[in-house]
């Protein structure tokens, strides 16, 4: 009993709560026996509420608590799974048990069933009252091309029994990230074996070729991925060599070795090589025995290499079929499923035919025919998040009124057209779109929150710079904007970029990237020229070294930052809030929170997060930092 | 009755609604607080709320604080309606947000309080039919049972297991895949 308050009062916002119920129980303990049991005498409804808000095992487990709560999970709304991450250190264990084991289940099997079960047994017990489903949530951490029954099960379910005037999907089919092109702050927190790679990419961009070095290599992992598909739609600028030379890798394993040889001297090839290592481990994996950074991407790629070049190479035999990664072809009933409010898909591929694809066969359909057709068939949609789905291509989303529309990593998008006269929350993830139409935004001066990441390469060329500014042209309506690339600043202060937009309405900006050199000084105050409004500003600052002795921190203290001698009206009037995030003390990021601090007149909350490293480091920064401050009533907390 | 003339203060359009308590008392709110609860919005368009609406389900303390929910709610609301169609939506959510905070605290505060006033909460929520405090105290409830055992559960609120072995046994063989 003192266990369980002890667990029960740990929750600091519960204190007073707590107090209470502790006396209730004390009293109740004390009539002896005579407890009263409040929660059972709630009406179903309610119970089904209450435990609508656990995940699903949980809420089934209560089917034992007392026979008052034996078929309350039939009228729960939401069904809710997410597998956790342990299952796939179990299907990682021994590639051989595996192999034997392939052909019969798949690793998720165990809980793909365990969805279907919850959804029948839901289903089972409903005869006395039907509440209908309303929300699927669904998150898997590696899908496998034989799950597509199980999950096309689990989705027959969960349609049928969701009858009332709205429901929820989100389905997600990797629980972490896939999309390997990380921006700066990407191996910020990844894990060590891809430090290697990362710090290559810091590298590049330090040194003086940046188009040369960085711009080659990600081009070249780009086109892998579309080879991989099978599609070669793209400019094709050195795509087949690659996806030829990777090929060539795939043969012969010692040329593995070699590309690592190749990494100090080469930088050009140094980037796209790393890649193609990855793919390599992947192929020995199996898809399973892979770090985390190896993701769907490298794979669908290696995978449909494996079929289109080298069909001789076993590829044809099951390995090559069930153990690559899984796209999930969204089965029919989806497609029309009018009550459909908010759809969040990750991983996924359209298109007709609802049996399993395999991706070299893409080349025979038009796949956005399929995204395109559920969209048209679900005219409530109001929320739409689209993730990763590679084969989407095009796409015109002008019949429904979205209010949220999320694009994250869908990197083969040829032309996505929206209506945006609605949307209020904007989130993309990608390259900067080439062209216009690439993703083209009608209407979308209601765009209040808007989240932008910048992927893979960053945009440095001339032309890309244009395309940037027209990109951000169509958020300048928008009062939150956080904007990730590599580079924070995205080399605005670069002589062809001509000018950063003028948000006016714009009240919140979070800048996330690495803070390299004094020229990025240059555009955090091109930014903030041109956001007169602004109130909070919020520095993400990607680390840049990662130091021997294992801390962050550094701080010359011979060198006094020069600021420039500029000002921007919203640090006079209106900026009240800073927040430096990751604050390493480089001269770069040391210039920038000057600069700040002592053109801000009207700050009154700075807040610095500071990397782990030594307490001495940290004071001295604070020391320096609070001397900088313009006015000293400002609120400082440092962390 | 009494309350028809008080709202004098208040311009026309804020025409005031009474509720009455299971126990007899008064509480006059607004109609923008009171249609906060759907059932309370049906009764108001059906125009059957001259003389006062009786909550018989609902007892004065806790009508009232479902009212202190509903009032601070319902400016919110009225932002939300305001801002989504005129033009200066901007300064207007600005505002909001900084609102949305505010309430968030107002919450955490408002869930304060003990079991039973808690359940008689939802109770309320359900019987008024409003939404967020109906997702706000069932939540609540939730996470007081989040990861917790069948049998850490029964303790904590008192639920007597009168299944025999068997039963549960069967229960248990039923809904395997949550035992997993």
């Amino acid at each position: 009993m003192d266990g369980l308050w002890k667990i029960y009062t740990s929750r600091a916002s519960l204190v007073v709560g707590n107090q209470d119920s502790m006396t209730i129980t004390m009293e109740s303990t004390m009539m002896g026996g005579e407890k009263r049991d409040l929660l059972s005498e709630l009406p179903d409804g309610i119970l089904g509420h209450i435990l609508s808000f656990l995940p699903s095992e949980e809420a089934g487990r209560a089917a034992v608590l007392s026979r008052r709560w034996r078929d309350v999970f039939a009228i729960v709304h939401t069904i809710s799974f997410e597998q956790p991450e342990g299952e796939r250190e179990l299907t990682q264990l021994d590639d051989d048990e595996f192999y034997e084991a392939h052909d019969m289940t798949s690793p998720n099997a165990d809980f793909t069933h365990q969805v279907a079960a919850a959804l029948l047994s839901r289903r089972r017990s409903a005869g006395r009252v039907d509440v209908p489903l309303r929300r699927l949530r669904v998150s898997m951490f590696r899908y496998a091309d034989w799950d597509s029954v199980m999950v096309d099960n689990c989705l027959n379910y969960a349609l049928r029994s969701a009858t009332g005037d709205e429901f929820h999907l989100d389905l997600r089919l990797c629980g972490v990230s896939t999309c390997r092109r990380d921006n700066g702050d990407g191996y910020y927190d990844t894990q060590e074996e891809e430090d290697d790679s990362s710090c290559d990419e810091v590298d590049d961009i330090d040194g003086t070729d940046i188009v040369g070095s960085n711009g080659n290599g990600h081009t070249e992992n780009y086109n892998v991925v579309h080879g991989g598909w099978g599609s070669g739609v793209e400019d094709g600028m050195d795509g087949t060599n690659v996806v030829g030379d990777n090929a060539n890798e795939y043969n012969d394993d010692d040329s593995y070795d070699e590309d690592d040889d190749s990494d100090g001297t080469d930088m050009v090839g140094g980037d796209g090589n790393e890649h193609m290592e990855n793919d390599n481990i992947a192929h020995g994996g199996w898809g399973w025995g892979v770090e985390e950074g190896i993701d769907g991407m490298n794979m669908v790629g290696g995978n449909a290499n494996e079929h289109s070049e080298n069909e001789s190479d076993g590829s044809d035999g099951p390995d090559g079929l069930g153990l690559g990664w899984g796209i999930y072809h969204v089965p029919r009933i989806v497609f029309r499923f009018v009550a459909l409010r908010t759809l969040c898909l990750q991983i996924f591929s359209f298109d007709d035919d609802a049996h399993i694809d395999l991706p070299y066969l893409s080349k025979t359909f038009e796949p956005w025919t399929g995204i395109q057709r559920l969209i048209s068939g679900c005219p409530r949609l109001t929320d739409l998040t689209l993730e990763e789905c590679w084969t989407i291509k095009e796409v015109s989303i002008t019949d429904v009124k979205l209010s949220r529309f999320a694009l994250r990593c869908c990197h083969s998008v040829v032309r996505v057209t929206v209506d945006a006269s609605e949307i209020k929350v904007f989130e993309y993830r990608g390259m900067v779109p080439k062209a216009d139409s690439q993703l083209s935004l009608v209407g979308s001066h209601r765009i209040i929150c808007c989240d932008i990441d910048f992927c893979g390469k960053e945009p440095c060329r001339k032309e890309e710079l244009l395309s940037l500014r027209k990109f951000l042209m169509a958020f300048v309506g928008s009062q939150r904007l956080h904007l990730s690339s590599a580079r924070l600043g995205c080399h605005i202060e670069s002589n062809s970029f001509s000018g950063f937009p003028n948000f006016y309405n714009l009240r919140h900006l979070e800048l996330k990237g690495c803070l390299l050199d004094d020229l990025i000084v240059d555009a955090v105050t091109k930014v903030l020229e041109q956001t007169p409004n602004l109130e909070a500003l919020s520095l993400y600052m990607s680390p840049k070294i990662i130091s021997g002795n294992g801390h962050e921190l550094e701080y010359d203290t011979n060198l006094v930052p020069n600021i420039p001698n500029v000002s921007a009206a919203c640090l006079q009037y209106r900026l009240r809030q800073i927040n430096l995030v990751h604050y390493q003390g480089s001269v770069a990021q040391r210039i920038v929170a000057k600069w700040l601090l002592q053109n801000a007149a009207v700050l009154n909350k700075l807040c610095v997060v500071f990397p782990k490293g030594p307490l001495y480091l940290q004071e001295m920064l604070i020391m320096e930092t609070r001397g900088w401050s313009m006015n000293q009533s400002v609120n400082m907390l440092f962390i | 009755m009494a309350s028809a003339g008080s709202g004098d203060e208040k311009a026309a359009a804020a025409a005031m609604i009474t509720l009455i308590s299971s126990d007899n008392e008064k509480f006059e709110v607004t109609e923008a607080t009171a249609t906060l609860s759907q059932t309370i919005r049906h009764m108001i368009e059906d125009g059957c709320t001259d003389g006062g609406v009786p909550l018989p389900n609902v007892t004065s303390k806790i009508l009232a604080r479902v009212i202190e929910y509903c009032k601070k709610h319902a400016t919110a609301a009225a932002g939300e309606e305001g801002s989504s169609s005129s033009f200066s939506d901007a300064a207007f959510l600005e505002v909001d947000r900084a609102f949305l905070e505010e309430l968030e605290e107002f919450d955490d505060a408002f869930l304060e309080v003990d079991r039973a006033t808690l359940f008689d909460l939802i109770l309320a929520a359900n019987y008024l039919d409003i939404k967020g405090l109906l997702n706000l105290t069932c939540q609540k409830v939730a996470d007081s049972v989040k990861g917790k055992t069948p049998e850490q559960i029964r303790e904590m609120y008192n639920i007597v297991n009168d299944l025999t072995p068997e039963e549960e046994a069967e229960i248990r063989r039923e809904t395997q895949w949550a035992f997993e």
